[in-house]
């Protein structure tokens, strides 16, 4: 057993130096005026946006993963080089446009339209304008029936968000915080129909009525139309494509070739991975996701000071479950997706995945998230900040994860995208904010300790860490009892940190029973 | 961790290896403490029976009759030769553990009747009959397995292969 654990005292030290390197004092919140430069921000710095935000959802990516029975690396290497492959053009699209690329998760696209700065209705015709034109350059984007065009569903809304920085090495990219970014992306994940989904806010500022369900009305051709003549985009479907084609000719994708990573995961620089060096193994995968966040910003981003709180709750409490768990389990963070941290964990060795070592791990480290989660939240408040009203919805699932970098030559982005993956998603966004779920194939897989914790519905209210560690130990779970066993001796630092040197010990050893390999 | 490989030890390995053919065989290993983590692979126990296409039972009696016989010959110095783990072979699979492979590891190295800090599985497989593919890995109580650094003892000249052998493997 490996003896992952979390600590007190260790989160309490972690917690406390983050919230003293964010004086509330040292924290400026700015307006966006002209040509701001939102792509490298400092952590103290924030920006008031008012912008049209666009999210849009490949959905044909789950068909992709689903294509073959197991989940193999065929499948694998076939959704990766299509999301590449559609990457680069919406790269290019968005550049040519002058919208802000914010990011880009796996199969879902979220960029902000930030001018005109003076006219919100022409903002939303570009950004309809934009989405129109992403639609109909993912229809010819696609290479064969292996790497298909990529079917598009797009969710619109505009308002007023935070910009802050996304704090990841080489270059920090903005990510946006609030109502607009949020309700965009419920509209582009509101459903498996395509088309252009605007909110009624968004609908209201172009002269458009309201309408009674926002997820099932998409916007008409004529509507589309009117959109595309008042934006009057600089580029065409047919350019975007052209200039798409012939860098791939000048720079061709490398096949994408996998390897497994010897755990634990924390070892694993990400920012060293490509298409050629990608890693591939069995895996846990886990989205821990801050419950009422938008809320939270929604009711704060008018005052300087509400705005001051915000960015440093999101910093403290990001900041924290990344570090529960990368320094604590072992794993490795992905990235943060706004207000969401997605990350991997595993355990055995590079060739073989120790499952149920991984999976009660999991679940330990998901009972950490949650400890150190409420205890943020207890050492915010005692430093003047109240996000009492936030909680953390966790999944998690298990099954094969790659990892790897995609997108174009120097601004390569992170992805880990599988059935595993997507179900993670899926678990977490069924949970309130003080709910675990786990998904069905780690349950299937998990010791009998765990499965009993969760209990048939997969889903346990209040997990934290010392009710994972006594009620797994309690019914024998291995990996929770090499958890206890290091709480117990008092070890602040994981086993591995602390474990006896390469000696003999001055006694005869051996084998004490009969043993099978295989 | 470094572990040495004396070549005598080697050959025998892959002569035991072509005899079994495609049954899993295996034992016990006693090293030697050099300096700082490193040892010395001293002896192995060869257990042929037990074994078959994708599995092997390494027998308690057979391992502790040859361990007590090996503490014996090295004078009962448990601090520089001792138990040094397991060993095996792969003859259908690749020369890595298996998740049974790791499961029955960790039970050795957490069993306080072993009375071990560490064992290293040996995992060995012939290729194309005079070929040894391997793998060592290093299991500690609470801790990941990691890979052991491997180094191959080059010959001495008194243990030179004789001149009919070489000849024979030179047709092989």
């Amino acid at each position: 057993m490996a003896g992952r654990n979390w600590n007190k005292e260790r989160a309490t030290k972690r917690i406390d130096a983050k919230i003293d390197g964010l004086p509330l004092k040292a924290i400026e919140i700015k307006e966006y005026v002209r040509d701001t430069d939102l792509s490298n921000l400092a952590n103290t710095v924030a920006y008031r946006v008012n912008g049209v935000h666009l999210y849009a959802d490949i959905l044909n990516v789950k068909d992709m993963l689903a294509v073959t029975d197991i989940e193999g690396e065929t499948c694998h290497k076939r959704t990766l080089r299509f999301l590449n492959l559609h990457y680069r053009a919406v790269h290019r699209i968005i550049g040519r446009v002058d919208a802000i690329l914010v990011d880009f998760h796996n199969q879902r696209l979220h960029s902000v339209v930030a001018k005109p700065y003076d006219n919100e209705a022409k903002r939303v015709h570009r950004a309809v304008a934009t989405a129109q034109l992403i639609i109909e350059v993912l229809a010819q984007t696609g290479e064969d029936a292996d790497h298909p065009a990529a079917k598009v569903r797009v969710g619109i809304d505009t308002g007023k968000a935070l910009a802050v920085n996304n704090g990841r090495r080489g270059h920090r990219e903005p990510l946006f915080l609030g109502e607009p970014a949020n309700y965009a992306a419920k509209r582009a994940g509101g459903g498996t129909a395509t088309g252009i989904y605007l909110t009624n806010k968004a609908r209201k500022a172009i002269g458009l009525s309201e309408v009674k369900d926002v997820d099932t009305t998409p916007l008409t051709t004529a509507e589309i139309q009117a959109s595309q003549k008042e934006a009057k985009l600089e580029v065409t479907a047919a350019e975007i494509v052209k200039e798409w084609q012939e860098d791939l000719k000048n720079n061709p994708i490398s096949a994408f070739e996998f390897s497994g990573h010897t755990p634990p995961y924390s070892t694993l620089d990400i920012e060293t991975l490509s298409a050629k060096n990608s890693r591939r193994q069995d895996a846990c995968t886990v989205y821990g996701d801050l419950d009422g966040f938008t809320k939270y910003v929604g009711n704060n981003i008018a005052t300087d000071a509400g705005a001051k709180h915000v960015v440093r709750a999101l910093h403290v409490l990001r900041a924290e479950l990344d570090a529960v768990l990368h320094e604590d389990f072992k794993g490795v963070k992905v990235r943060f997706i706004g207000d969401c941290v997605h990350g991997l964990l595993v355990e055995g060795t590079a060739q073989t995945t120790d499952v149920e070592e991984t999976i009660s791990n999991m679940t330990l480290c998901s009972g950490g998230m949650r400890s150190s989660f409420d205890l943020a939240l207890t050492r915010l408040k005692a430093n003047g900040t109240d996000a009492t009203s936030l909680g953390l919805a966790i999944g998690f699932d298990f099954g094969p994860m790659n990892i790897t970098r995609l997108g174009m030559k120097g601004e390569l982005i992170r992805c880990s995208v599988s059935r595993g993956v997507l179900a993670a998603e899926k678990e977490q966004s069924r949970c309130a904010g003080a709910e675990t779920a786990i998904g069905a194939n780690a349950y299937a897989k998990a010791s009998e300790p765990v499965r009993t914790i969760f209990g048939s519905g997969r889903k346990r209210s209040g997990l934290n860490y010392d009710s994972a560690v006594e009620e797994m130990s309690a019914k024998g779970d291995k990996a929770a009892k090499a958890a206890k066993a290091l709480s117990a001796s008092s070890l602040l630092q994981p086993a591995s940190a602390a474990a006896q040197p390469y000696r003999f010990p001055d006694r005869a050893a051996g084998p004490a029973k009969t043993d099978g390999f295989a | 961790m470094k572990l040495i490989l004396p070549a005598a030890l080697v050959e025998t390995l892959k002569q035991e290896l072509r005899r079994a053919g495609s049954r899993e065989i295996g034992g016990v290993m006693v090293g030697e403490y050099l300096c700082d983590q490193t040892f010395r692979l001293a002896d192995i126990s060869v257990q042929t029976s037990g074994g078959s296409r994708a599995h092997f039972e390494r027998d308690l009696e057979h391992s502790t009759s040859f361990l007590k016989e090996s503490f014996a010959r090295t004078g009962h110095d448990y601090s520089r030769f001792n138990y040094l783990g397991e060993w095996h072979s792969h003859p259908s699979f690749a020369a890595m553990p298996s998740g049974q492979d790791v499961a029955t590891m960790r039970e050795i190295v957490e069993d306080p009747k072993v009375g071990v800090h560490f064992a290293v599985l040996l995992i060995v497989r012939l290729v194309r009959r005079s070929d040894l593919e391997l793998s060592a890995t290093v299991f500690r109580p609470h801790a990941t397995p990691i890979n052991a650094e491997m180094e191959l003892e080059v010959f001495q000249q008194s243990q030179k292969e004789s001149l009919f052998q070489r000849l024979i493997d030179l047709f092989r």
